[in-house]
């Protein structure tokens, strides 16, 4: 039976000419996102992001444009799901045009849960395209199948395992400190579980799903899973904005790791996605926002 | 294959080259940008301490103080007490000066009323009465002899002079400067808080039961309250009439216009601890407090308990016990002042600062902001793919799957 790592592009050189394409999105990417806030405060120009998603799509345009660059184009696609939808998401968010009276208004409960809907609706159109438009090998995004029973153990298990440790480890190290029994109370704790939810889900099948498929087959097993959680944990950076990243960045790089080693080892997407969710749910009721300062 | 590491160094070379042009591009637009820079981020987060030395440290390293009680004070001074003297206490400038006359003694309890009037509970039962400046105004005597551990007072004036209720483990007993104690409810005081604002009642824990009284002088339990754990030592008042109560379990509770709430449950430290103890609950501004934790530093409310924060997590330490203000912190136009938290590690000092937000950009600054932003991301994308045609090169067979 063939398997995932044999689905690769032949490798054209040293691992140097492999990474390099990656590298050069990454820190263009990284350009994009770091410069702007040299001469102002990005949150309040570009609160949503497009500059981000706008590098990645304009990236992609081109390399799909530009025939000695059309083998990334694929590569490049993988970024704008990351990306367009995240934007998207957060201006919705904050939306105060017009829009359908269920939504809610700007930053409500109701808005929460109708934002990540629509995100996670755009990922799976968007996986969609991708998968269309990327040339062989075809990467297998693990969407498309039912969950066996290894995966349904695995989500199961760590889930538990997940709480459990996560309970374990010092509440200061997380920030897992308090819940705000007020604001999470039953009114609340539905548009929560939808919004989370949701969103949990849509990273999955972005992290896990295009991103992990996309550099399977480009780059040894190892090096795919690694860098996928790279990616996950440096991303995650984008949600914070009053603290350090001291260690929930690693602890979600640690996480990106195992959740694309389970997605590997049950050959489904769901282990992550239901352990994931989990974590979202954990993290909305049980971490307080940290104020560096007051 | 000896050519391979020196194309690979080229392109490295290049690449290197084309990031620096790419964000010497992108510099202009950035230059431009800055001289119409808003000075909003600096109102934003307003003013960063005694000195511009502070690093940006916005609670200030610990000053070497232990301290086992502090009053609140709408001045620049407070009264505290540091290994059982009473004295003295400028933040400003960490200095303590204990009270060498009528002060003078072991001392259990402090408090500050909003005018600068102060008082002393000491060991002994003497209660002394200190005027604006700090003369004397007068003693009174605690009934049943010295004050236990555990005594708590709240000071306020009125028109009969300065008003003293100290809750005891006896019971809570209003003083006055030369006058005889009277003994207001029985049972273990463990908290009391003066008025918050002209009109506002006081409040008290006895028993695990909350009171309250319009004058000071006459108490009835408040209706329809929860009944809190015995040993709760913990309750505010803030400003705008919301009452905060933290049990020992670490459940904290508000009440608000619409009744009583469940606001915020402390979660266990990790592994076998327990749940961190609240230690002190202390109000600032118009909705919001600070609550004292043995284990998870301080929290912050700024909406009367419906959302928490951590505050300063880095540079509070976890014990922190005692919670004080000083000056006119609860000023609803112009709050201001310093925020004191003591705990074993010494007194950390804050200067109260609004919540941090993102600057608003208006008219030529927000334009020249979009302006700079796009061109660095174009910039980028160029670069990028400047990158990606410098390292791409035709290779047989590329595409084929094994």
């Amino acid at each position: 039976m063939r398997t995932l790592s044999r689905r690769r592009l032949v490798p054209t050189g040293r691992g140097w000419d492999e990474a390099w394409p990656l590298l050069a999105i990454l820190g263009g990417a990284a350009l994009a996102l770091l410069v702007p806030r040299t001469f102002g405060d990005p949150l309040s120009v570009d609160p949503n992001a497009w500059r981000l998603s706008g590098y990645f799509a304009g990236l992609a345009l081109l390399t799909r444009l530009v025939p000695r660059l059309r083998p990334l184009a694929s590569l490049a696609t993988a970024f704008v799901v990351l990306a367009v939808p995240f934007s998207i998401w957060l201006a919705a968010l904050a939306w105060t045009g017009p829009a359908p009276g269920f939504v809610g208004t700007a930053n409500s409960l109701s808005r929460i849960a109708a934002a990540g809907v629509l995100e996670l609706v755009l990922v799976l159109a968007l996986a969609a395209l991708y998968r269309w438009r990327c040339p062989p090998p075809a990467p297998d995004l693990r969407l498309g199948r039912l969950p066996g029973r290894r995966a349904l153990v695995a989500a199961a298990a760590g889930s538990v395992l997940f709480l459990a440790v996560a309970f374990a480890l010092p509440a200061p190290l997380l920030g897992r400190e308090g819940v705000s029994l007020l604001a999470l109370g039953p009114p609340n704790a539905f548009a929560y579980v939808v919004g989370c939810t949701a969103t949990a889900v849509a990273q999955e099948v972005q992290f896990r799903g295009v991103l992990l498929a996309e550099f399977e087959r480009r780059y040894p097993v190892g090096w795919a899973l690694a860098v996928q959680a790279v990616v996950f944990g440096v991303a995650h950076l984008a949600i914070q904005y009053e603290g350090p990243a001291a260690s929930f960045i690693p602890i979600v790089i640690g996480l990106g790791l195992l959740w694309g080693w389970l997605t590997r080892w049950t050959r489904s997407l769901l282990p992550a996605a239901v352990i994931h969710v989990v974590a979202d749910l954990f993290i909305t009721a049980t971490i307080l926002s940290g104020l560096y300062g007051l | 294959m000896g050519c391979e590491p020196r194309r690979a160094r080229r392109r490295c070379l290049a690449a290197a080259a084309l990031t620096a042009a790419a964000l010497g591009l992108a510099a202009v637009p950035a230059l431009a940008a800055s001289r119409h820079r808003s000075s909003a981020v600096s109102m934003a987060y307003g003013p960063m301490g005694p000195s511009s030395g502070s690093g940006g440290r916005w609670w200030w390293p610990p000053l070497p103080l232990r301290l086992t009680a502090v009053a609140s004070s709408p001045s620049t001074r407070t009264l505290a007490i540091s290994r059982g003297r009473a004295g003295w206490l400028r933040p400003l400038t960490g200095s303590f000066r204990p009270l060498r006359s009528a002060g003078a003694g072991p001392a259990r309890a402090v408090a500050m009323a909003a005018g600068g009037e102060g008082c002393i509970v000491l060991r002994s039962g003497r209660t002394v009465f200190l005027g604006p400046g700090g003369r004397l105004l007068g003693t009174a005597q605690l009934p049943g002899g010295p004050a236990p551990a555990g005594t708590a007072v709240a000071l306020a004036a009125g028109a009969g002079g300065p008003l003293a209720v100290v809750a005891t483990p006896r019971g809570l007993v209003a003083l006055r400067p030369g006058r005889p104690a009277n003994t207001l409810l029985r049972g273990d005081a463990t908290a009391v808080v003066p008025p918050a604002a002209t009109r506002h009642p006081w409040w008290a824990l006895v028993g695990g039961e909350l009171a309250w009284s319009r004058s000071g002088t006459s108490w009835a339990p408040v209706p329809r309250a929860p009944r809190f754990a015995a040993s709760t030592h913990v309750l505010a008042a803030l400003v705008d009439g919301t009452v905060l109560v933290a049990e020992p379990s670490g459940l904290v509770w508000s009440r608000t216009g619409q009744g009583w709430a469940r606001v915020l449950q402390l979660l266990p430290a990790g592994g076998l601890s327990s749940v961190p103890e609240p230690t002190a609950l202390q109000a600032v501004n118009v909705s919001s407090a600070y609550l004292a934790t043995d284990g998870f530093g301080a929290l912050l409310t700024p909406d009367d308990g419906y959302g928490w924060y951590r505050a300063a997590p880095s540079q509070l330490p976890a014990t922190v016990d005692l919670l004080a203000t000083v000056g006119p912190v609860r000023s609803a136009t112009r709050p201001r002042g310093l925020v004191l938290a003591a705990g074993p590690r010494g007194l950390s000092v804050h200067a109260l600062q609004p919540l941090p937000t993102p600057p608003a950009y208006q008219g030529a600054t927000q334009t020249a902001e979009e302006l700079g932003t796009a061109a660095v991301t174009l910039a980028a994308i160029a670069l990028a793919a400047g990158a990606l045609w410098l390292g791409s090169r035709r290779r047989p067979g590329t595409g084929a799957t094994v």
